[in-house]
């Protein structure tokens, strides 16, 4: 017979023990032999299952990539034929149904495709050669054999020369999107238009372009490279970004991203040098050739060496690129070295003025009087589940996050939209994301609960103090939670509702009491929830919906049911079901009072995500279904809110921008997009009606650090 | 980049889990031309190494499913007639801890396996573990504290792998 204390003993390897259960599992330990050896043999099994190795031949691996990108639009490798004949004949009969019912609605929908000439040979689109003119409609890809040429007219913006061995296919094109994926060959775009609205996916980068000419290579083994003829074209891969100004190359490898920006007349030793900087390890032999090979006009490239380049070498490349450009006024060696992205940004202006002529950051801002979405930058830190507080004096504050499982920050830092940098200020007692941040009354900033980097719910509360950017601590929660919500009430105190209280969902809600500084219990929703939303309306109520009530991520432990919270009654009660289970989605105020409902998850996480959204009107306390989001979205709860004119920002869980608008009840996608999908974002409004977006998951796992500015 | 990321440690995780080294990272391969045919649009960002891993360890269990199926009578006369050897690279690419971990390990019904490979060798959370395998947090915790007391008892491999390491 077995101890009954052995499956603590598992969950104390796996570090899932509340501290007091660390210290009651510790006494036992003392006295139990079985369990002592079985936790020595279960750390034993972990280094056994770990070292489990198998030699890994790196070039047969590339292999492997190659042949699932040549094969990807094709038949998989091993099909998979589970139907019998019989299903099979059903299903090609009602294909063949469907098919021309499609064929039907197709014809009288706008067609979309790039008018192609043929300049020499016979160029294919799909299997059907080319001859004079012909169409590429969104989907199909063009090829051109080696002795066949083609150009294309890209929408009403510009033109794409197609060279001979080279196969591109047409991925979007709209008004303010246009986007191509080149996969192997070489094309030449000149493009006349506002900035990003020109895309090119390559397999090592995606090509953005500001305005310009450029033409763009792609090798067998995936690499790009880029040559920029005039203006600025951004090459970016994974988060990470060179931008490329005219009479300049870049490369981008697989795996690694874009390479440094550097100047066609650049020495070739510097060149080399460069690439084995940049995609060989190069290490301090490379950094010596930079330095020693450098010219004025190499102030550029090595700016991104001096970005990128491991610490120990940042001294030297930063005292070659001050003896060619100056450092610009309020930025010093100290903030540089730390990289300060404010600093290294104000240098960059400096230099590319003095080697290119104009200054990236100055041209697309005054150009972009039309644009409604530029970079801003990167904050200090990579972040997602993080928080982003508007201060009274008009700051945002950024708070926490995560930036890789089991790295979480108790980092600060503030936004200033008067000068556009972030800088860092206090740190948190504790590190958390999933935590809540509230401006009460006074400035303060109210932080609550979240998880820590061993997946442990928080009970403990900090305030922020902005004359002084400090975090002390102030009264504990009852209950540890994160993935709560909290609203800052009419009384001025702070209603915390559910949460997870380490993998189980709470249903208790405590109320904040700013002046006294503690939290007290007020009473229970009608259901545990976490990953809901809470809303205060007009009159004072809060409306509380959905959410998952833990355990098995599926329909049914998430929640349709909807609830009013009366804070002079302080009793929570059931008002009616949304029309669909959801958790992780959004809901806002309108300004007529009514409260839109968007997204979010009907139960087994992103498998189930939804773009459905529905309103819930208090008058008449009824949920009604409305058009749905362009995309299905969740986790955007944290950057959607309502703007200055009364209308929603969506922007997050996806790459593009949406603007709900409450006229119509209808939403539209917006100009311009972040790059990447993300989630667990955040989006704060300043007093003059711009949005700062910052941070979030990217696609290839890493939380981003970067950040950007929306204005309606 | 996503492949070079996750598919060193999806054959591993493959590898393990089937003991087989061919159909392990056939299946690698499978699973991540499904990524690709699909996009990564509908992927929240973040998620596709949790999509990748979910997907591979159903493609494993329709392949374990295939092989109880066809080892009736007739492939039971096949095997004897041709019985199925490691090739020779095969044998040099596994060192004697990893052959005896692996042997050990496919004496764990195949969920206690999934879970104990991705919580010691991936390093997932529970709650990321549960997503993988789209079952409660609750079942986890209970299938890797099996998974670890059924080995903790399997003496014989338990003092062989000692040995060899």
């Amino acid at each position: 017979m077995d101890c009954n204390y052995l499956e603590k003993i598992s969950l104390l390897v796996d570090g899932k023990l509340s501290p007091i259960e660390i210290a009651e599992t510790q006494n036992h330990l003392a006295a139990c032999g079985e369990c002592r050896q079985a936790e020595i043999s279960f750390l034993a099994l972990r280094e056994q299952i770990k070292s489990i190795q198998f030699n890994r031949n790196a070039t047969a691996d590339r292999k492997v990539l190659r042949e699932i990108l040549q094969t990807r639009k094709t038949q998989s490798v091993k099909p998979i034929w589970p139907f019998p004949p019989y299903r099979l004949a059903t299903a090609g009969t009602m294909l063949v149904v469907i098919g021309f019912a499609a064929i039907f609605l197709f014809n009288r929908l706008p067609q979309k495709f790039w008018e192609v000439t043929s300049v020499s040979g016979v160029p294919k689109i799909g299997a059907e050669k080319v001859a004079g003119r012909g169409r590429l409609k969104i989907g199909e890809w063009l090829e051109t054999d080696d002795s066949s040429e083609a150009k294309i007219v890209v929408a009403d913006i510009g033109s794409v020369e197609v060279e001979p061995g080279t196969r591109i296919r047409l991925i979007e094109t709209r008004p303010d999107e246009h986007r191509l994926q080149l996969e192997r060959g070489s094309i030449n775009a000149r493009i006349n238009a506002p900035p990003r609205l020109f895309y090119v996916n390559t397999p090592s980068a995606t090509v953005i372009d500001y305005g310009c000419a450029y033409s763009l290579s792609v090798e067998d083994d995936g690499i790009t490279t880029l040559h920029v003829t005039e203006g600025w074209v951004s090459l970016m891969l994974n988060g990470r970004e060179s931008l490329v100004p005219a009479s300049a190359f870049a490369k981008s490898k697989l795996g690694i991203g874009p390479g440094t920006p550097f100047f066609e007349d650049a020495s070739g030793e510097f060149i080399d040098a460069l690439t084995r900087f940049d995609f060989e390890n190069g290490g301090s032999m490379a950094i010596d050739v930079l330095i020693a090979k450098s010219r004025q006009r190499d102030a550029l490239s090595l700016w991104y060496v001096l970005e990128r380049v491991r610490e120990s070498d940042r001294d030297r490349i930063f005292e070659r690129l001050a003896a060619f450009i100056p450092l610009p006024e309020n930025t010093t060696r100290e903030g540089v070295l730390a990289r300060n992205r404010g600093m290294l940004d104000a240098w960059k202006e400096t230099i590319d003025v003095t080697s290119v002529g104009e200054s990236f950051i100055g041209k697309n801002q005054n150009a972009g009087n039309s644009r409604k979405l530029i970079s801003v930058g990167n904050m200090t830190a990579s972040r997602a589940g993080h928080t982003a507080t508007r201060l009274l004096n008009g700051k945002i504050l950024i708070v926490g996050g995560m930036q890789k499982a089991s790295v979480v920050l108790s980092s600060a830092e503030i936004f200033d939209p008067t000068n556009g940098k972030f800088s860092p200020t206090g740190g948190m007692q504790f590190a958390r994301f999933g935590h809540t941040a509230t401006l009460l009354p006074g400035g303060l900033v109210l932080i609550v609960g979240g998880t820590d980097a061993n997946e442990n719910s928080l009970p403990m509360a900090e305030v922020y103090h902005p004359a002084t950017g400090v975090f002390a601590l102030t009264g504990n929660l009852n209950a540890a939670r994160s993935n709560h919500r909290a609203i800052l009430l009419e009384s001025g105190k702070v209603l915390i509702t559910g949460g997870n209280a380490n993998h189980s969902a709470l249903s208790n809600a405590e109320i904040y009491d700013p002046e006294k500084g503690i939290f007290l219990s007020a009473g229970n929703m009608t259901a545990p929830r976490e990953f809901h939303t809470a809303t205060l309306l007009a009159n004072g109520m809060v409306l509380i919906t959905g959410g998952k009530t833990t355990g098995k991520p599926s329909a049914e432990t998430t929640l349709s049911s909807a609830e009013l919270y009366n804070p002079s009654l302080q009793k929570f009660t059931l008002v009616g079901n949304m029309t669909e289970r959801r958790y992780s989605h959004a809901a806002i105020l309108l300004t007529d009072g009514r409260i839109s409902i968007m997204g979010g998850s009907r139960g087994r996480a992103w498998k189930d995500i939804i773009a459905s959204a529905e309103i819930f009107d208090p008058q008449r306390k009824t949920f009604d279904k409305i058009a749905e989001m362009s995309l299905p979205r969740f986790n955007h709860q944290s950057a959607t809110l309502r703007l200055s004119d009364g209308r929603i920002l969506i922007a997050g869980a996806g790459a593009r921008l949406e603007i709900f608008d409450p006229t119509s009840d209808s939403f539209h996608a917006t100009l311009g997009n972040v790059g990447t999908g993300r989630i667990f974002s955040t989006a704060t409004l300043f007093e003059n009606g711009e949005v700062l977006i910052t941070g979030g998951y990217n696609f290839d796992y890493p939380p981003t650090a970067s950040a950007w500015l929306y204005s309606p | 980049m996503i492949f070079d990321e996750t598919y060193p440690s999806l054959c591993r995780f493959l590898e393990s889990l089937l003991g087989n080294h061919g159909a392990a990272q056939d299946i690698a391969q499978e699973s991540f031309m499904r990524l690709f045919r699909q996009g990564t649009d509908g992927i929240p960002a973040g998620e596709a190494r949790f999509w990748l891993f979910g997907v591979a360890r159903n493609l494993a269990l329709n392949e374990i499913r295939n092989k109880k199926r066809r080892g009736g009578f007739f492939d039971k006369i096949l095997e004897t007639l041709y019985p199925q050897r490691p090739n020779q690279a095969e044998v040099f690419e596994r060192d004697e801890a990893t052959r005896l971990a692996i042997e050990m390990l496919q004496t764990l019904p195949e969920h206690q396996r999934a879970v104990l490979l991705l919580r010691e060798q991936e390093e997932m959370s529970y709650r990321e573990i549960a997503e993988v395998l789209n079952v409660s947090q609750d079942k986890v915790k209970v299938d890797i504290f099996r998974g670890r007391n059924a080995l903790r008892k399997n003496e014989s491999y338990r003092q062989k792998l000692s040995s060899s390491q």
